[in-house]
C-alpha cells in the first residue's frame, strides 16, 4: 500500500478561490454580501439575485488544513485488465481511492425570533407530552399491581401524568444560544465533490504517467510489465494529488438556501402598520396633521429597520469527517437580509418559451395577413358541424349546445362558445332551433351575444330567441339531471358538448347516445377525452378544439395563429429530444455536466 | 397576470383580479337567478309539457333562497356576538346545513352514481373488436382491467415475480401500460392543449378573435 502526500503551498489556490468567490457575487453588486472572519473555512452569504424572493446563497471554500492533508491511495490494479491489452491500462486499470479529512459539510442558519419561540413551543410541549405517557404508563402499573380497578387506575394515573406533564413544563428550560446569541437550525448537508477532484488527479497523473512508462525497458515478460506499470504509477501519482489539490482549493461550494423570510416584504407591512398606529395615536393626542405625519414617519422607519434586523440570518458551514465527526467549524457570517428581487430567474425558461412561442403566432399571422396560403389539414368534428345542424332542421328538432361547466374565465368556455357561434349561425340559416343551458350566468349572457351576432349575421334576427338560452345551475350534477331530462323529453337530433367537462361528461353522451342523436365534443379535459371518443360520433381532441375557432372562421390571421403553434411543436419536439439523448448519455456515462443539464430541465425549464 | 408570473412585486394583481371576477360573478348570479325564474313562470303559465317539474324547481328554488338567507338555526360568531346574522353559513345542525346535508348531498351522490352504469354501456360498444386497432384496444383494456384486479394477479401468479419474465405478470403489464404508453399519449394531448391554450389566449388578449363576445367584425 502506497500513500502519497505532497506540500504545496496554498496562496495561489487561496487567491483564485477569493477571486471566484467575488466573481459569485458579480450581477449583484447592490446586493449585500455577508462573510464570515477569522476561520480557515471563509463562509459568505449573499442576497441569491432574481429569485423572486427568500433565497440566499451561502459559498464556501474547502478548510486549507484539510487540503493539506488530501491523499490519494493507491490500490493496485484490476486484475482483469492488466491480464488483457496493455494499451487499455493506461487510462482506466489502476485504482485509487481518496483519503480527505472531510467527508460532508452541513449548513446552519440563525433562526428568527418567531421561529426559536415555535421552536421552544414545540419542545415544550414534546417534554411535556414525554413525562405525561412516562409518569401514566409507571402509575397505571403500579396502581394495578395494588388491585386497583383498571378504570379507576386509569383516572388515577392521568392524574399523576397530568401533575408530571405540569413539572416538565415548569422545568423546562429553553435551549442556549450559540456564544454569538444566536439559535442557529440545520439547513442542509452538502456532501464534497469527490467527482472533479478525482478526475483532476487523473488528468494530473497521468500526464506523468505517460513519460515514466516510456522510459521502461521494452521486450519486458508480463510480470516485468505490470511491475513497470506499478512504478510508473506510483511516480505519477504525486503529481496527480497536486492537481487534486488545486482543484480543491479552488473549488467553491454553494447552496441555495430558500424558503426564507423575504424581510424587505415584511419589513414593508410592519412599517404600514407602524406608520397607521403612530398617525392615530398622534391624532388622538391632538397633534397638528403636519405633527402627526412626522410622528409616523419616524416609526415607520424604526419598524423597518427592526423588522429588518428580526429577519436577518446568519449561516456557518461545519466540516464532517466519515464518522459525522465535527473536524471544522466556520464563524458565523454577519447577518444578511433575503430581499425580494425584480425578476423572477426561475422563470427565464418559461419567459423564453413564451416569446419564442407567441413570437411564432405573431409572425404568421402578419404572414397571413401578406397573403401567404395557409393550409389546414381536415378536421372531421367540425366539418360534421353543417351535417349535424342539417340532420337537426330535417327532422324538426332542436340542437343542442353544452359549452361547459366552468364560468366564461376558463379558456374551454370561450372555445366552445367560438363554436357556439358556428354553429348558431348555420341554425340561423337552415332555420333549426339551437337550445344553450348554461351552468353560470355570465355564460349565459356572452352565449346570448354570440347567438344573436350570429343571426344577424345570417341575416335572421327575427329568429333570434333568447329565452333559449338560459341559466340552469351552478350544481355540477344538478345540471347534469336538468340536461338529461330534457334530452330524454325533447330528444334533440343533434348534441354538442363543447367546453370543460368533469364527470358529467359521459352521463351527457351516453344519453344522447341513447336517444340516437347526432354528437359533436370537444374538451382539453384528457381525463374525458376516452369517455366522448366512445359515445359521440366526432371528437376534437385537445388542441383541435381550440383550433375550431380559426378552422370555422377560416380567416386568414387566424389560421396564421395555428401555424404559430407549429413552431411552438417543434420547439417542444426539440426539446424533448435533446432531453432524452441527454438522459441517455447521462445514464450511460454518469457524467456529472450531463447530469446536471438533465436536471436542469427536468427541474427548471419542464417544470 | 402574465407579468405577475415573473415580477415578483405583482404577484397580488391576479389575485385581485380574481376577487374581482367572483364579485363580478357574484352579481351575475343575480341575472342567473332572474332568468331562472322568468322561464320557468313562463313554462307554468303556458302549461307546457312537463310543467310541473318547473313547480318543483320554483319551491326548492326560493325554500332554499329564504332559508339560506334568513340563517335558520344559525347562531352569532363568538367574534360578533351582537350581530344576529354574523355565524357561518351552513354549520352542522342548521336548517341550510341539513338541506345540504339530507337533500342536496343524496340527490347528487346518486346522480354520480349512476355514472358507473354509463362507464360500462360505453366500455361494451367502445370495446367491440371491429377491426384490427379495436382489437389492440379491447386487448390493452382487457389487460389493464385483469392487472388491477385479483383475478389478474392471481392468473399469472405463477410466473416468478424474480424472472426474466416476470414483466409478463398482469399487474406488472397493466402498470407499464399506464406508465410507458397511457403517460406518453396523455403528455402529447398536453403539449398540444397546452399550445392551443397559449395561442387561443394571445388571440383574445390582441382581438384577432372576438367571436365569443359575439363578434369578429372589426
Amino acid at each position: 500500500m502506497i500513500l502519497l502526500q505532497l506540500d504545496t503551498p496554498h496562496k495561489l489556490p487561496a487567491l483564485l478561490a477569493t477571486i471566484s468567490m467575488v466573481l459569485a457575487g458579480c450581477g449583484s453588486s447592490d446586493r449585500e454580501i455577508s462573510r464570515s472572519s477569522g476561520s480557515d473555512m471563509q463562509v459568505q452569504a449573499l442576497d441569491a439575485p432574481f429569485d423572486g424572493g427568500g433565497e440566499i446563497i451561502v459559498s464556501w471554500i474547502e478548510p486549507m488544513d484539510a487540503i493539506d492533508g488530501l491523499q490519494v491511495r493507491f490500490d493496485g490494479f484490476d486484475q482483469s485488465i492488466v491480464d488483457g491489452n496493455m494499451q487499455d491500462i493506461i487510462p482506466l486499470a489502476p485504482t485509487f481511492e481518496l483519503e480527505y479529512d472531510v467527508a460532508s459539510y452541513q449548513v446552519w442558519r440563525s433562526m428568527t425570533p418567531d421561529e426559536v419561540a415555535m421552536d421552544n413551543k414545540q419542545r415544550r410541549i414534546a417534554a411535556a407530552s414525554s413525562a405525561y405517557d412516562i409518569a401514566y404508563e409507571n402509575a397505571y402499573a403500579e396502581l394495578i399491581q395494588e388491585g386497583v380497578a383498571p378504570l379507576e387506575a386509569g383516572n388515577q394515573a392521568s392524574m399523576e401524568a397530568r401533575e408530571a406533564a405540569d413539572d416538565a413544563i415548569a422545568s423546562f428550560k429553553p435551549r442556549t444560544p450559540e456564544p454569538d446569541g444566536f439559535h442557529y437550525t440545520f439547513v442542509t448537508a452538502v456532501p464534497i465533490d469527490r467527482a472533479s477532484v478525482m478526475d483532476a488527479f487523473g488528468r494530473g497523473m497521468r500526464t506523468v504517467y505517460g513519460t515514466n512508462l516510456a522510459a521502461q525497458p521494452a521486450g519486458a515478460d508480463q510480470q516485468q510489465e505490470k511491475e513497470s506499470i506499478t512504478n510508473a504509477v506510483k511516480e505519477s501519482t504525486g503529481a496527480g494529488v497536486d492537481a487534486a489539490r488545486e482543484v480543491f482549493s479552488t473549488h467553491v461550494n454553494k447552496l441555495r438556501v430558500d424558503k426564507l423570510h423575504d424581510a424587505d416584504v415584511k419589513a414593508a407591512e410592519a412599517a404600514d402598520a407602524a406608520w397607521t398606529a403612530a398617525f392615530k395615536k398622534a391624532n388622538d393626542d391632538g397633534r397638528t396633521h403636519q405633527e402627526a405625519v412626522e410622528v409616523a414617519d419616524t416609526a415607520s422607519d424604526a419598524a423597518f429597520k427592526s423588522t429588518m434586523e428580526l429577519y436577518s440570518y446568519r449561516f456557518h458551514v461545519v466540516a464532517l469527517d466519515d464518522s459525522g465527526n465535527q473536524i471544522f467549524k466556520s464563524d458565523s457570517t454577519t447577518s444578511i437580509v433575503a430581499t425580494d428581487s425584480f425578476f423572477n430567474g426561475a422563470q427565464l425558461p418559461l419567459l423564453v418559451i413564451m416569446l419564442v412561442l407567441c413570437g411564432a403566432v405573431l409572425y404568421f399571422i402578419v404572414m397571413a395577413r401578406k397573403g401567404r396560403t395557409l393550409k389546414v389539414r381536415p378536421i372531421a368534428g367540425l366539418k360534421a358541424v353543417d351535417e349535424a345542424v342539417g340532420r337537426a332542421t330535417e327532422m324538426g328538432r332542436s340542437v343542442l349546445f353544452v359549452p361547459g361547466i366552468q364560468d366564461i374565465n376558463d379558456i374551454q368556455t370561450i372555445a366552445g362558445i367560438t363554436v357556439l357561434s358556428r354553429v348558431s349561425k348555420t341554425a340561423a340559416e337552415y332555420d333549426a332551433k339551437v337550445e344553450v343551458p348554461t351552468a353560470r350566468s355570465l355564460v349565459m349572457t356572452a352565449a346570448r351575444e354570440t347567438v344573436q351576432a350570429s343571426y344577424l349575421s345570417a341575416g335572421r334576427p327575427d329568429s333570434y330567441n333568447p329565452d333559449l338560452i338560459y341559466y340552469v345551475t351552478d350544481e355540477q350534477f344538478g345540471y347534469v339531471a336538468y340536461l338529461s331530462g330534457m334530452m330524454v323529453r325533447e330528444k334533440p337530433a343533434a348534441c354538442f358538448y363543447m367546453g370543460c367537462f368533469f364527470a358529467e361528461s359521459l352521463i351527457l353522451a351516453e344519453t344522447g347516445n341513447s336517444i340516437g342523436a347526432i354528437q359533436i365534443a370537444g374538451t382539453a379535459m384528457p381525463a374525458q377525452l376516452p369517455f366522448f371518443v366512445a359515445a359521440c360520433d366526432y371528437t376534437l381532441i385537445g388542441e383541435e378544439f381550440f383550433a375550431a375557432s380559426a378552422y370555422l372562421s377560416g380567416e386568414a390571421d387566424q389560421l396564421g395563429s395555428l401555424k404559430g403553434q407549429d413552431v411552438g411543436k417543434i420547439l417542444v419536439g426539440i426539446i424533448l429530444l435533446v432531453g432524452c439523448i441527454l438522459a441517455t448519455i447521462y445514464s450511460v456515462t454518469d457524467s456529472v455536466a450531463v447530469g446536471e443539464i438533465v436536471e436542469y430541465i427536468k427541474n427548471t425549464i419542464l417544470s | 397576470m402574465i407579468v405577475s408570473k415573473f415580477i415578483p412585486q405583482t404577484e397580488g394583481w391576479g389575485e385581485d383580479v380574481a376577487t374581482w371576477f367572483n364579485i363580478l360573478a357574484a352579481f351575475a348570479f343575480v341575472l342567473g337567478g332572474g332568468n331562472l325564474l322568468k322561464l320557468h313562470l313562463q313554462k307554468i303559465s303556458s302549461k307546457v309539457t312537463g310543467w310541473g317539474y318547473s313547480v318543483i324547481i320554483l319551491v326548492s328554488f326560493i325554500a332554499t333562497l329564504v332559508i339560506g338567507l334568513g340563517k335558520f338555526g344559525i347562531h352569532p360568531s363568538a367574534e360578533y356576538p351582537n350581530v344576529a346574522w354574523s355565524g357561518p353559513t351552513q354549520p352542522e345542525g342548521s336548517a341550510f346545513g341539513w338541506v345540504y346535508e339530507y337533500l342536496l348531498q343524496p340527490l347528487t351522490a346518486t346522480m354520480f352514481a349512476m355514472l358507473a352504469f354509463y362507464i360500462a354501456s360505453a366500455a361494451f360498444r367502445a370495446f367491440r373488436a371491429k377491426n384490427f386497432e379495436a382489437f389492440l384496444l379491447l386487448a390493452t383494456a382487457f389487460i389493464i382491467l385483469l392487472g388491477r384486479t385479483i383475478a389478474g394477479v392471481f392468473i399469472t401468479s405463477w410466473i416468478p415475480p424474480n424472472s426474466p419474465f416476470a414483466f409478463l405478470r398482469l399487474e406488472e403489464l397493466s402498470v407499464y401500460i399506464m406508465q410507458i404508453f397511457n403517460t406518453a399519449g396523455n403528455r402529447a394531448i398536453m403539449i398540444g392543449i397546452a399550445l392551443g391554450i397559449a395561442s387561443t389566449s394571445l388571440k383574445i388578449l390582441l382581438g384577432i378573435d372576438r367571436s365569443y363576445l359575439g363578434s369578429s367584425e372589426d
